[in-house]
């Protein structure tokens, strides 16, 4: 390895490089005639900097505050599953809606059977036999219990799977535009680095 | 920075970076005229870049100056789309009896191992040819490669193997 160097070092000392003393003093005062200039790549660099991180930022909080105003119609399928229980336990106190209703008997034994339910764990009594027979009477399928109805024939549930698709329409848009400024900085990176 | 200051510092640049300015340029560009563009270009990007330029450390100047020509070299080579530094055909033939003290004797000496420096990598002869020809320190061959200077080290020694394995194939070994 020493003796590598060594041939290095004398190729180094042997190399004959003529410089042209005409061509050097002609270059100097050719140079230093002209202005010294501000570097121009400077501004262009930080043009570039701001539009590649300034147009998806601008996308971004657009996206944002859009959905941001209207996000809350997009949230139906979990709140609707709410209401409708809400609306389930609160049934005797309103009207039998249409779909539900055949005759008032039904509507009771909707409500009792809502209310057997939120109690059966606590209370263990023959309530249980009640929607046993309410089964029995032909009035209430398996399917027409209120949790099931609910979903099935509710219109905001009917909307649920369309508009619950939406939040992540928004999330890839916002994950594109995190990309997009992620591979723009790096490519800034890099170039800043060539320079 | 004012312009007087501006263009006194250009001058003494000039005067002290010049000649070995000119042979970095000359190491790896073959043709006086191109040599001579390439540098004419590398100081007036120098000139024009001055006033911007501030230096963090003692020696960035150096590497500074270093990085502009070899970005015009580069990108001399991408125009041209020249791969070879030195066509071999131009190159003298190296016996294959000669042996190291005769090779140090020699006046050829340095187009011999410019030669057999085409022998290796590109990337190792670059490392190689700023170490030795250009005498620079690692940290501004680190600066002039984007690397850091321990990565300078690595590649150094790899590529001083390299080279001396090409000895060895020459029987230019002692």
């Amino acid at each position: 390895m020493k003796h590598a160097e060594e041939l290095l070092h004398r190729a180094q000392k042997k190399e004959k490089i003529v410089i042209d003393q005409d061509f050097k003093q002609s270059l100097k005062q050719r140079i230093l005639s002209t202005p010294p200039a501000e570097p121009a790549y400077d501004k262009n660099f930080v043009w570039r900097r701001f539009s590649i991180l300034l147009v998806p930022a601008l996308v971004s909080l657009t996206l944002f505050f859009y959905f941001y105003d209207t996000g809350s119609k997009y949230l139906p399928l979990k709140k609707s599953v709410n209401q409708e229980q809400a609306e389930d336990a609160t049934a005797p106190k309103s009207a039998p809606s249409p779909a539900t209703a055949g005759s008032s008997q039904q509507g009771n034994a909707v409500s009792e059977n809502a209310i057997d339910r939120d109690t059966f764990n606590d209370e263990k009594t023959d309530s249980y036999s009640r929607p046993t027979g309410g089964t029995e009477s032909g009035i209430l399928s398996p399917l027409d219990k209120p949790g099931v109805a609910t979903l099935s024939s509710s219109s905001s549930a009917a909307t649920g799977p369309e508009t619950a698709t939406k939040p992540f329409v928004v999330l890839a848009l916002l994950f594109a535009c995190l990309t997009i400024m992620v591979v723009g900085v790096l490519i800034l990176k890099k170039s800043k680095r060539r320079k | 920075m004012h312009p007087d200051s501006t263009r006194e510092q250009f001058e003494q640049i000039y005067e002290q970076y010049f000649d070995s300015i000119y042979r970095f340029v000359a190491r790896r560009v073959r043709g006086e005229a191109d040599v001579q563009d390439l540098v004419s270009e590398t100081f007036l990007k120098i000139y024009q870049h001055l006033p911007a330029f501030h230096p963090k450390h003692e020696g960035a100047l150096r590497g500074w100056l270093y990085t502009i020509a070899k970005n015009e070299v580069y990108q001399y080579f991408r125009k041209q789309k020249h791969v070879s530094h030195t066509p071999l055909e131009e190159l003298p033939e190296i016996a294959s009896t000669e042996h190291i003290p005769d090779l140090f004797e020699s006046e050829q000496v340095s187009t011999i191992v410019r030669g057999l420096l085409e022998k290796v990598e590109a990337e190792d002869r670059e490392i190689i040819l700023l170490k030795y020809f250009d005498e620079l320190a690692n940290t501004e061959i680190a600066e002039v490669l984007q690397i850091t200077a321990n990565h300078v080290g690595v590649r150094l020694h790899r590529g001083l193997q390299k080279f001396k394995k090409v000895l060895e194939d020459h029987n230019l070994h002692p």
